[in-house]
C-alpha cells in the first residue's frame, strides 16, 4: 500500500508534465504523417532528363526535403518549449518561488 | 573505485552537504564490459557466419562504442569545448557509414513508424546517421545532473528495448519499399545490443544510485548514448528510440532553447538550480537560468536529490511505456 500511495503521490505531482510527454509524442507522429504526406511526395519538375541530372535533381529534392522536415519538428518542438516554459513560470508563481535573489548568481570560468 | 581515488580522479558531489569527493570515469566499467562482451559475440558470429549481415553489424557498434567511450575517456581528462565535442561525436557514424557503404549493407534507410508505414528521405538518412550519434549521446549526457538519473533511466530505456527487439523478431514487418536488412534481422542486433547494454547499465546503476559511490563521467554517458543510437539505426528503431529518450530530448532542446547556444555545461552562467541550507534543491528563479528539466521538476516545490532522480525514472519510464505504444501501432499498420 504504501509503495502504491508513494506511486500516487509521484505521478499527481508530475501530472501536467506527463501529459505534455503525450501531447509531445503526439505532435511528433502527426509531424511524420505530415512529412510523409507533405513532404516525401515532393517532385520537382524537371524538363532536362539525363543521368547526371537526374542525379542532381534526387539530391537537390532531398536536400528540400530535410530541410523542410527539419523546420517542422524544430518549430514543434519550439512551440512546445514555449509552453513548457509558461507552465514552469505558472507553477513558480504559484508556489511562491519568484522573488529574484542577486546571490543566486554563480559564475565559474 | 579505489584506483581512481588514489589516482585522484575524482568530483565533488555538488548536491551534498560537506561536498564530498566521489570516484569519477565509473563509465570505464561498462566501456570494458561491453568491448568483452561484445568482441565474444562478434568472435562466435564471425565462425559461424562470416558472411551475415549480423557479424557486420556487431562490428559496427564495436567499434562506435569505443569511439564514444574514447571521446568521453579524453573529455573526462581534458575537458573539450562546447562546440568541439557535438562535432567529435559525430564521429561514431563513420564506422556504419563505411561497413554501409564498402563492404555489405547494415541499416536499412526505411525508418518504420506509427500509424505511418515506412518512408525515407532517401541519401539525407545517411547524414543525419553521424549527426544522431552526437545528438543521443549529448542529449544523455546533459541528463546526466543527479546521482542514478541517467544510469537509471538507460537502464530502463535498454529493457524496452529488448522487449520492442523481440517484438521486431516475433512480428516481422513488411518492407513496402523493400531494401535490407530485414525487420527481423534488425530485430536480433537490437535485441543483442539492448541486452548487452542493459547488463552494463543494471551494474553502473548499483553503483551510481543514490548516494552515488561512483560518477559515470562523460565516458558513461557518451557510451550509452553510443548504444542507444546503434539501437536506432541498426535495429531500425528510430522512432521509438526517440521517444523512449524523450525526457532527455526536452532536457536538451529546453537547455538549448533557453541558452541560445551550444555551451560547455560548465560554462554557464545561471545556474538552473540552488541548494538550500537543509540540503533540498531548489529551482532557480533568475530568468536567464537554463529551463533544464530538473528546474521544471523543481517549480512546485524544492526536493531532495532522490527524489529528484524518482522523478526523472518516472518520467523516462512513462516514455519508454509510450515507445512501446508506438512500436504496437509501428505492428498495427503493418498487418492491416
Amino acid at each position: 500500500m504504501n509503495l502504491i500511495n508513494k506511486i500516487k503521490d509521484e505521478l499527481s505531482e508530475n501530472f501536467y508534465l506527463l501529459i505534455m510527454i503525450t501531447c509531445i509524442w503526439i505532435t511528433l507522429i502527426c509531424l511524420f504523417l505530415f512529412i510523409k504526406i507533405y513532404v516525401t511526395n515532393l517532385t520537382p519538375n524537371v524538363t532536362i532528363v539525363t543521368p547526371i541530372a537526374e542525379k542532381f535533381w534526387d539530391l537537390i529534392t532531398a536536400a528540400v526535403q530535410f530541410l523542410l522536415a527539419l523546420v517542422y519538428i524544430v518549430g514543434g518542438l519550439y512551440v512546445w518549449y514555449k509552453i513548457i516554459k509558461i507552465y514552469f513560470w505558472r507553477r513558480m508563481k504559484k508556489s511562491g518561488q519568484v522573488k529574484e535573489e542577486k546571490n543566486d548568481i554563480i559564475i565559474e570560468e | 573505485m579505489k584506483y581512481m581515488k588514489n589516482k585522484g580522479i575524482v568530483g565533488k558531489d555538488i548536491h551534498k552537504k560537506g561536498l564530498p569527493e566521489i570516484p569519477e570515469m565509473g563509465g570505464v566499467g561498462i566501456l570494458i564490459s561491453i568491448t568483452i562482451t561484445g568482441t565474444i559475440i562478434f568472435i562466435i558470429a564471425l565462425i559461424y557466419y562470416p558472411t551475415d549481415v549480423f557479424t557486420y553489424q556487431m562490428l559496427g557498434f564495436l567499434i562506435a562504442t569505443q569511439i564514444g567511450g574514447g571521446i568521453g575517456i579524453i573529455d573526462d581528462k581534458v575537458r573539450l569545448k562546447g562546440k568541439v565535442k557535438p562535432i567529435l561525436l559525430t564521429l561514431g557514424g563513420v564506422p556504419i557509414l563505411i561497413i554501409q557503404f564498402f563492404i555489405i549493407k547494415i541499416c536499412n534507410p526505411f525508418p518504420y513508424f506509427p500509424l505511418i508505414g515506412s518512408f525515407t528521405i532517401q541519401i539525407i538518412y545517411f547524414i543525419i546517421v553521424p549527426i544522431a550519434f552526437s545528438v543521443a549521446s549529448n542529449a544523455m549526457n546533459m541528463l546526466d545532473v543527479v546521482n542514478g538519473s541517467m544510469s537509471g533511466s538507460s537502464t530502463i530505456i535498454f529493457i524496452t528495448l529488448i522487449i520492442t527487439s523481440i517484438f521486431f523478431i516475433i512480428f516481422p514487418l513488411k518492407d513496402k519499399l523493400g531494401g535490407s536488412p530485414t525487420s527481423v534481422e534488425q530485430g536480433l542486433i537490437g535485441l543483442v545490443v539492448a541486452a548487452i547494454m542493459a547488463g552494463a547499465s543494471i551494474i553502473l546503476f548499483k553503483y551510481n544510485k543514490y548516494p552515488a559511490r561512483v560518477f559515470n563521467g562523460d565516458v558513461g554517458s557518451l557510451t550509452i548514448g553510443y548504444g542507444l543510437t546503434t539501437i536506432a539505426i541498426l535495429g531500425g528503431q528510430e522512432f521509438i528510440v526517440i521517444i523512449c529518450i524523450l525526457p532527455f530530448v526536452i532536457n536538451a532542446f529546453q537547455m538549448l532553447s533557453s541558452i541560445g547556444k551550444i555551451v560547455e555545461g560548465r560554462k554557464i552562467k545561471y545556474r538552473p538550480t540552488k541548494i538550500l541550507p537543509n540540503g533540498l534543491i531548489t529551482a532557480s528563479n533568475h530568468h536567464k537560468a537554463p529551463l533544464t528539466l530538473m528546474r521544471i521538476l523543481l517549480a512546485n516545490k524544492p526536493k531532495s536529490e532522490k527524489r529528484i532522480a524518482l522523478d526523472i525514472l518516472l518520467l523516462s519510464s512513462f516514455s519508454c511505456f509510450l515507445g512501446f505504444i508506438s512500436l504496437l501501432l509501428t505492428i498495427f499498420i503493418h498487418i492491416i
